[in-house]
């Protein structure tokens, strides 16, 4: 491995695969990362970059810990977990929202406490003090939208794309609380001591957008 | 003096080559309680890194608190001085819990100073900064590891607030925009100030600041056409001459990240980094609001190690947990033990005598005496 090879922390998933596309048009292809090794860090041909597929919500734990020096992760994670890192590109990939729904037809009353369920308390939470709003949060971790269905909950706050699963399901967007797409992020010190080359790649990164 | 050395942790190891230098520069030290009043902190929240405070009722009734910081008790604790400057070091304990995790008991050394600071004086801090970076980084006697890097990343706040000023945004839209540089997010940014209505050239001149990185001589050109900052700026690049014409310009980046906190430092703000450690191992700045919180007419600057982010460089790991194991059999004389033991101490070489190795410890090699009698 080269001394100064940069190591990338992708999300797996179909966002990390555009992500990956986005990495390889500005120059740094890895054709192994594609394919169905079961190894599990990549290596540019070159040596300046290696990559590897990490579960989206803990890319902010590799870049902030130091075990990456660049990530991409969602602007949602970026606001669940706080990690403290530099956010530097909007990668404009991944496009979709985060958004409070709930069932066809539904009414808030304000004279009960709301419950919420959802895989992103903190940004739930954030949200409803913004109003003013008393919540029950019911964290979860998948299928949300089965929550209001089984009266688990009033409303879900989730990710929404394209609001297909959401219609199939008799439920609707109430209430977009945020956008959401992938956001570089780098660690700190990385940053500090190798600035030059991560601007070239944040540089690389914008251009290839841009085309 | 190397097998006392030998006792210490990494982190100990560590902070005594920080206070060693410290000393060497004419600081002295100082120490404190580990407790003050709960409402120290309470008062000065909004300058403290720490999220929560572990408090506890003294056995006079009064609310009292495990320190989570130590500048402010130092504040606190010291009178203004006629005329010179009060350099004081300290090695001290702090008790933090910090983003929704457990209260974590936290080892810091750093230096406070603090009366009519001058361009010597901040010099001094930084320089002093600079000779803490070199030796705690990898390579440095005593640390583990390969040599790496180390630098220092420098700001001036009084410009972010200026360039704040100028786009006249409210007060939680300049705490937004103050968090997107802290981050180094433009287009967060961008969005903040179009949201707020700034003006487009005032945003600008705050997305250059963001993106304004680099060495002295790279930086200080930006800066300068940013606007008309009179001795905000002039000041700033006098320090960073002084260190350039110190050898430390390799050394120095120029970087607006660190100059998010502006209820708390004016005129400079500091980050040091050293290799393979993954956030800032020494924070400072100079810091004269705080004293005017407590009617101080003092001026004050100074930084803190976080011993704790270095430990892992310091620590190497001990192949042994004892190079010689004694074993003896049931006849033994305990005063022959006890010579034996003595003799092969020579050379601050680790010993231990037993009868039989207790399970999962690691000796470097073992002597048996179960069949003879022990060999002085």
């Amino acid at each position: 491995m080269r001394k100064d090879c940069l190591t990338v922390a992708l999300p797996k998933g179909r966002l990390g695969e555009q992500v990956y596309a986005r990495f390889a048009a500005a120059g740094y292809p890895c054709p192994g990362l594609t394919g169905d090794s079961r190894r599990l860090i990549f290596e540019t041909e070159d040596g300046a970059l290696r990559y590897f597929w990490s579960k989206p919500s803990d890319v902010g734990a590799y870049v902030e810990r130091g075990a990456a020096d660049l990530g991409v992760a969602g602007r949602d994670i970026l606001l669940e977990y706080r990690p403290a890192v530099y956010e530097l590109q909007d990668l404009g990939l991944g496009v979709c929202r985060m958004a409070v729904a709930a069932r066809r037809g539904f009414r808030d009353d304000r004279r009960r406490t709301l419950r919420v369920a959802t895989k992103f308390s903190r940004i739930a939470r954030d949200y409803y003090a913004s109003l003013g709003r008393d919540i029950d949060v019911i964290h979860l971790n998948g299928s949300i939208e089965l929550a209001p269905i089984l009266d688990l909950s009033d409303v879900i706050v989730d990710i929404v794309e394209t609001g297909t699963t959401l219609k199939e399901n008799e439920l609707e967007v109430v209430e977009t609380i945020l956008p959401i797409s992938a956001r570089l992020i780098a660690n700190k010190a990385s940053y500090a001591f190798h600035k030059r080359r991560i601007d070239a790649l944040v540089a690389a990164l914008a251009a290839d957008s841009e085309e | 003096m190397d097998a006392y050395l030998d006792c210490l942790t990494g982190a100990e190891r560590a902070g005594l080559a920080l206070r060693t230098l410290y000393r060497s520069w004419g600081f002295t030290q100082y120490r404190m309680n580990k407790f003050e009043e709960y409402d120290l902190y309470a008062r000065n929240r909004d300058v403290l890194a720490a999220e929560q405070i572990l408090s506890f009722t003294g056995s006079d009734g009064r609310l009292m608190a495990l320190k989570p910081d130590v500048t402010l008790s130092i504040v606190r604790n010291t009178r203004d001085s006629a005329g010179g400057v009060r350099k004081l070091y300290y090695s001290e304990k702090v008790y933090r819990a910090e983003r929704g995790g457990p209260f974590r008991e936290l080892s810091q050394v750093g230096l406070e100073c603090l009366g009519a600071l001058d361009d010597w004086t901040l010099t001094e801090v930084l320089l002093l900064a600079a000779e803490s970076l070199r030796l705690l980084a990898p390579g440095a006697p005593g640390t583990a590891g390969r040599a790496t890097d180390w630098l220092l990343t420098v700001s001036q706040p009084d410009l972010t607030a200026r360039l704040l000023d100028r786009a006249g945004l409210n007060a939680s839209a300049r705490a937004a925009a103050l968090d997107c540089i802290a981050r180094k997010t433009p287009h967060e940014l961008r969005r903040v100030c179009r949201e707020a209505g700034a003006a487009e050239e005032a945003t600008d001149a705050l997305l250059r600041l963001l993106r304004c990185t680099g060495s002295p001589a790279e930086a200080l050109p930006v800066l300068r056409a940013l606007g008309e900052f009179g001795e905000a700026l002039e000041g700033f690049a006098r320090i960073l001459d002084a260190l350039e014409r110190l050898g430390l310009g390799e050394r120095l980046v120029v970087d607006f990240s660190a100059a998010g906190e502006l209820d708390y430092y004016n005129g400079l703000v500091f980050r040091g980094y050293v290799g393979s450690v993954p956030d800032a191992v020494l924070s400072g700045g100079r810091y004269d609001r705080l004293l005017e919180r407590f009617g101080r007419r003092d001026r004050a600057a100074g930084f803190a190690v976080s011993l704790d982010l270095i430990e892992r460089l310091w620590e190497s790991a001990e192949e042994t947990d004892c190079e010689l194991l004694l074993r003896y059999g049931p006849e033994a004389d305990p005063a022959a033990l006890a010579r034996a033991v003595h003799a092969r101490q020579v050379g601050g070489t680790r010993v231990d005598a037993q009868r039989c190795a207790p399970e999962g410890l690691r000796y470097g090699r073992i002597e048996d005496y179960r069949e003879s009698g022990v060999e002085a």
